[in-house]
């Protein structure tokens, strides 16, 4: 058995199923992401875990033992609340050296302030030791937060949305210092967000959740590259992976997709030609990523589709461009430094090597070709 | 419909003896019709600066006018303006179409059109199933397009809304703030908007106004303050990843300026195309170098142009890769590919656009 | 943060206008006018009182009010050491033993409530059990019913119980009034806490007990010190199981003023004067408190 297992895991509130018969494996030192929207009963499977909240059904087992009926200070857990949860009555140093007052054997005073210097250290907080919840700002709070999280070393860290409400830079460098320290923790940690990039950055395994149910689980490199289904791939990336409907046609001497308008038609690739086909007379999505797509101002050989800008957001490195193909608006993410204004005429041409084709209802067919070099 | 300007405004809360300055001196126009944006970290005074604007609080000092009308004293209920709180502040004893027909109604408007405003709102921020719903029984993200609704079915002159979007997954940010662009461009009126995202500034704004800690760091358009920032908070809080700052001194090798980093392992010719005032370029002068993480080219094939330098950190992220690494005493982030397999403490040379540096004053932090 | 000045300028401001908002002038005149009517209104009574304390006898009772008149300070001087003075009656010495009853009883009731109501109010808070909102009406209900209807069954019990005219007897019925409020507002504060701050206690290794201790109740502090104030003067202030279910031992001091109205006069200087110092406590005790009063009654309203 893994070191942390959930079994057919569900949890009610009254009427509302928060967590719909949920197995989740963490081994031990992995980190697992829990990624999905808001709502989609992240935080109830970490209160769970934690002891926090019941289990209306199913089993959760810490190393072996089955921890449904203990009480959270016999669990061997530490957490990261989204909200914080500071205690308000307490300064910086007291919040962080809290949990260290229950250990057993005790640490001495010494013991104590030597570790919540570390961590305060580790989080760039040292300075705010003596302060109240109340005298920080948010990124701070979410900073001793986190430090009180770490500071234990316990079988495992419980973490809910800790890096969310910091502001983009702040994240960024957060996510870094994360990805820095997660060697250093040998305990498992499992991670909750909304945020595809943090799961990208830090995950060994991602475990997609959409009301309350499992949609998938693997590598970071699974979902990107093979992602289940329409809703997987839409939450890796941004923008939004691109779907347009259409259907396969045999054309001249080679398969190509086409939309429901014509408008945008590429011809399949051979690694995917044969699942493809299969599929000749039903509708499909094809999956199209933004950079995986070439943008011209000229067509620069045939196969291109046209189209017209009717957005473009231009955010210095990165320019995504809102391109109207018939009646399928694709975004672009266009490498060069060329800039096409709204209302201007331009050629695009998809990489079918990278298309992924979803069916009618949204599940995985085929994915274009795999770039052996990982990604 | 007119212009609405900030003329010396002054905003002090007085506490224990101490002054704490939300705003400081503001001085800005917001042209009619504009969507203005004010960006900045928590507690920069934004959120004062849109209070003051509707009437929420007093100023201490300065004024602010509608147009050529001085509307320091005006309550919040005659400047005909419409605001949306961060925190939802709707009515919790009514249903949801009561709250955001609430104003409609208590100025008497035709019913028929609170109806069908009532109808394209809900339809465009997609709540029209929460309508029979109390505030308490939808969740914070859901309350929060209420609060919005009832922001946008008004018709005033000004539209005020205060980080409208931050409870809100991503899915449903992007959808609204489409929305909301589109609302804009439809109805013409001024929007003032308040923001710390500085991707939803970026992507709204006709200009944005960056503030931090009560002042006014610079007021432009977009690409304007990404291309041009006139000071470090700027440049460093507009775009992400956030730019790398390096400091170091002026040398110069041959009559040309080149830039020397503090621990003289980065020598960067500072390029006669960069937009600087040549005469703050005197010898030795300490300056701070920024490069923006896209300007860091990684270059796998060791060219002599090349700089060395150790991963510390790389992440692979879909469609590109962030990587942070370390060159000597200092550590820059830089945007690679998404493919790349790093591993921290690989060796990897890099190149730098020259073109595109920027240099600051260490002091003042001003642009040169 | 912006957030927190801003509530700081709402604190400051709060008299009168909704925070920092703009106002007309001449709204601003109707509102002092107001205040200043209110206050004729509920202060007159008290300063009358206190004019009376100061006045002989002869004064008071003169047909037209005096408004000048010498001061003395004899009927205090009366009360508390019963000398007699010339031309006064004998007074009743007893008012410092009905002071000293007040103190007791209060003090006592109000202790004795918060010993027991606190764990009451937590566990009406933060635990699931039967009839759990059908215990706490109960204890609401204790508030609806009017003394004097059940002063005589528990007048009947007592004597059976000889709990007549005793300490003990006065601190029980007292809980009457003492404990539905305890109970009642404490709950409210100890509901008003993030129940993810005493989550996070329980993550960190701490028992419920200990999450009682150490973070439930440091946070409800000020709402227990505006409790307790508030309890203490309803139940300083409480005449009639004095009256009924104590005797001359256990009077408290409201009963006791009336002991100045006999059949042949009434010693309108001393009751007055008493009355003054009845009041003094529960005064002195609000001001010095005041500022926890304040922040006690608003905590929960501003979220951190």
């Amino acid at each position: 058995m893994a070191f942390i297992s959930l079994v057919d895991v569900t949890k009610r509130y009254g009427a509302t199923t928060a967590v719909d018969c949920v197995s989740l494996d963490c081994d031990r030192g992995e980190f697992l992401v829990i990624l999905g929207p808001a709502g989609a009963g992240k935080t109830s499977i970490l209160k769970m875990i934690a002891g926090i909240e019941d289990i209306t059904s199913g089993e959760i087992f810490i190393d072996s033992t089955k921890i449904n009926h203990l009480a959270p200070h016999a669990i061997d857990a530490s957490m990261a609340f989204e909200t914080y949860a500071l205690y308000p009555h307490m300064t910086v140093f007291e919040n962080l050296s809290f949990p260290l007052k229950t250990i057993r054997p005790k640490w001495s005073s010494v013991e104590i302030e030597r570790r919540a210097n570390e961590i305060a250290e580790l989080l760039g907080i040292r300075n705010l030791l003596d302060r109240y919840p109340s005298e920080l700002s948010g990124g701070q709070k979410q900073r001793v937060s986190l430090g009180r999280c770490l500071i234990k070393d316990p079988k495992v860290y419980l973490m809910d949305e800790p890096i969310s409400h910091l502001d983009a830079k702040l994240r960024h460098e957060m996510r870094r210092q994360l990805k820095r320290i997660k060697d250093r923790l040998s305990a498992s940690v499992i991670y909750v967000t909304h945020d595809y990039m943090e799961s990208l950055s830090l995950a060994d395994r991602i475990a997609v959740l959409n009301k309350g149910k499992i949609v998938q689980i693997g590598t970071p490199a699974d979902l990107y590259q093979r992602p289940a289904n329409t809703f997987v791939a839409s939450l890796m990336g941004y923008p939004k992976i691109n779907l347009v409907e259409g259907s396969i046609e045999q054309r001249k001497n080679s398969l190509v997709f086409t939309s429901a308008d014509s408008t945008v038609v590429f011809s399949i690739p051979g690694s995917v030609k044969a699942t493809v086909e299969k599929q000749k007379n039903n509708t499909l999505f094809a999956g199209i990523r933004p950079n995986a797509v070439v943008i011209s101002q000229v067509p620069e050989s045939s196969g291109w589709n046209k189209g017209r800008v009717v957005l473009n957001e231009v955010l210095g490195y990165r320019n995504i461009h809102h391109v109207k193909i018939g009646g399928s608006v694709l975004n672009v993410i266009s490498k060069g430094k060329e800039i096409f204004d709204k209302n201007h005429e331009v050629y695009v041409r998809i990489k079918s090597d990278r298309v992924l084709f979803f069916d009618k209802a949204g599940n995985e067919i085929a994915a274009g070709g795999r770039n052996d070099d990982g990604y | 419909m007119t212009d609405i300007r900030y003329d010396g405004v002054q905003k002090d809360y007085f506490h224990k003896k101490k002054v704490l300055s939300a705003v400081r001196d503001l001085n800005l126009t917001c042209h009619q019709g504009e969507y203005l944006v004010f960006l900045g970290p928590s507690g920069c005074g934004k959120t004062t600066t849109l209070r003051l604007t509707a009437g929420l609080e007093d100023l201490t000092g300065g004024d602010i006018y509608f147009g050529q009308t001085r509307i320091n004293h005006l309550p919040p209920a005659d400047r005909n303006v419409a605001m949306a709180f961060e925190n939802y502040a709707l009515y919790p004893p009514l249903n949801i179409r009561d709250n955001i027909t609430y104003s409609l109604k208590a100025r008497k408007q035709n019913k028929k059109e609170i109806e069908d405003r009532l109808n394209k709102i809900t339809k465009i921020l997609e709540i029209e199933d929460l309508l029979h719903k109390k505030p308490k029984q939808i969740s914070g993200g859901f309350q929060q397009l209420v609060s919005l609704a009832r922001c946008m079915i008004k018709d005033a002159d000004v539209y005020l809304m205060d980080e409208p979007l931050s409870h809100l997954d991503a899915e449903q940010r992007l959808r609204v703030r489409k929305e909301l662009k589109a609302f804009h461009n439809k109805t013409g009126k001024t929007l003032i908007y308040v923001t710390h995202d500085q991707i939803e500034a970026l992507t709204l704004a006709d200009r944005i106004a960056v503030m931090n800690e009560g002042n006014l760091m610079q007021v432009a358009a977009p690409d304007v303050l990404y291309n041009q920032p006139q000071n470090m908070f700027v440049a460093g809080f507009i775009g992400e990843p956030p730019m790398n700052f390096i400091p170091g001194w002026i040398h110069y090798q041959n009559s040309s300026p080149y830039f020397v980093s503090a621990a003289r392992e980065l020598k960067i010719p500072v390029l006669p195309e960069v937009r600087i005032n040549k005469d703050g370029l005197g010898p030795e002068r300490s300056v701070v170098l920024g490069i923006r993480p896209e300007s860091i080219v990684i270059d796998p094939m060791l060219n002599g142009a090349s700089f060395k330098s150790n991963v510390v950190v790389y992440e692979s992220l879909g469609e590109s890769g962030i990587v942070e690494i370390s060159c000597g005493s200092h550590n820059l982030v830089a945007i690679t590919e998404a493919e790349l397999q790093l591993k921290p403490g690989d060796a990897l040379p890099f190149r730098i656009d020259t073109k595109k540096i920027i240099v600051f004053d260490p002091e003042t932090e001003n642009r040169i | 943060m912006g957030k927190s000045r801003q509530k700081r300028g709402q604190e400051l401001t709060m008299y009168g206008k909704i925070s920092g908002e703009t106002r007309k002038k001449s709204q601003t005149v109707f509102v002092y006018a107001g205040i200043v009517l209110f206050l004729v209104f509920a202060l007159f009574p008290i300063i009358w009182i206190l004019l009376m304390s100061l006045k002989t006898d002869k004064d008071i009772i003169s047909s037209v009010p005096k408004i000048f008149f010498s001061p003395t300070l004899d009927n205090y001087k009366t009360l508390i050491f019963g000398i007699k003075s010339a031309g006064s009656e004998i007074s009743r010495p007893d008012f410092i033993l009905y002071f000293k009853n007040s103190l007791i009883i209060t003090t006592g009731a109000v202790l004795t409530s918060l010993a027991v109501g606190i764990p009451a109010a937590y566990a009406l808070a933060r635990f699931k059990f039967k009839l759990k909102e059908d215990i706490a009406f109960t204890f609401l209900s204790f508030r609806f019913a009017p003394e004097i209807a059940v002063i005589i069954p528990i007048f009947t019990i007592y004597k059976m119980l000889f709990l007549y005219n005793t300490y003990i007897g006065m601190i029980l019925v007292y809980q009457l009034i003492t404990l539905p409020l305890i109970i009642w507002i404490m709950r409210g504060y100890f509901e008003d806490i993030p129940v993810e701050i005493e989550q996070a206690a329980r993550v960190d290794g701490y028992s419920w007990l200990k999450v009682f201790s150490k973070i439930a109740l440091p946070l409800v502090k000020p709402g227990l010190a505006s409790t307790a104030i508030l309890s203490f003067i309803f139940a300083w202030n409480n005449f009639i199981f004095g009256l009924v279910l104590g005797a001359k031992e256990t009077f408290p001091a409201t009963v006791g003023t009336l002991g100045f109205i006999s059949y042949e006069s009434v010693l309108w200087g001393q009751m007055a004067a008493a009355s003054m110092i009845t009041i003094l406590p529960e005064i002195i005790i609000a001001f010095f408190i005041q500022k926890y009063l304040v922040s006690g009654l608003s905590m929960g309203a501003i979220r951190g």
